[in-house]
């Protein structure tokens, strides 16, 4: 099981599940959550998806401010990867994996660099190979 | 994307939108168009200007901003549309489509 920073999630305002539905399509709901004094991670139950119960899921918390004149402030987020309890009339976020990015942590510069890389990688495989 | 072209795109944060606080799903497939970085986008210029009337400025200095200006345009065409009137996702949403 991972280890959450809960003080730092407990500031998002909401969070939004996603899983993969039958057809293999991803489903996303917005939807309100709490955090219980035990540390666990308590999410509303969305109308439409009445049976999370057991399934894997993406739990996205986010958060991103448009500034008036140009471009964005506030930008983080924390995806969590896990699966789903009941609780409380509830369902219950077991977390297994975490991405996140919070840009006063790491300024948005320095996540450019960092993504670099997968960038040049992905550059690459546009090029068409030149017969010499 | 390319692998596995099916997505869903979801509309759900109340800052980012003017039209009401409602909140819509797209499921859909997904036909990357990352042919042509520098100029593949630039038919869309005119909602992006739209949407951030700012643009113009970085457009101006385009060559400054090399990376900036490399852009993969992803058409997605839907399949089914979940919505949720007022934002209101402990409700039964509307679904359009299969």
């Amino acid at each position: 099981m991972v280890k959450l920073d809960l003080k730092r999630l407990a500031n998002f305002r909401y969070a939004v599940i996603s899983h993969v539905d039958k057809d293999g399509f991803p489903f996303s709901v917005s939807t309100n959550f709490q955090i219980t004094p035990k540390g666990e991670i308590l999410l509303e139950k969305p109308g439409a998806r009445p049976q999370l119960k057991g399934e894997r899921v993406g739990v996205l918390f986010n958060s991103i401010t448009a500034i008036p004149t140009v471009g964005y402030g506030h930008r983080r987020y924390m995806l969590v990867w896990g699966t789903m309890s009941e609780e409380w009339g509830m369902y219950k976020l077991n977390p297994e994996r975490l991405s996140e990015w919070d840009e006063k942590i790491l300024p948005f510069d320095q996540l450019c660099a960092k993504s670099a890389p997968q960038g040049a990688k992905y550059l690459a495989s546009l090029q068409t190979p030149v017969e010499a | 994307m390319k692998r596995n072209p099916r997505v869903s795109m979801l509309f759900s944060n109340p800052e980012g939108t003017t039209a009401g606080r409602h909140t819509v799903l797209v499921q859909g497939t997904a036909h990357p168009q990352d042919a042509d970085l520098d100029h593949g986008w630039e038919r869309y210029l005119p909602h992006w200007r739209k949407k951030e009337p700012v643009i113009d400025a970085f457009l101006a200095d385009r060559e400054k901003f090399g990376w900036f200006w490399k852009r993969i345009v992803v058409q997605v065409e839907p399949k089914r549309i979940t919505a949720w009137k007022n934002g209101d996702t402990t409700r039964p949403p509307e679904v359009f489509g299969a």
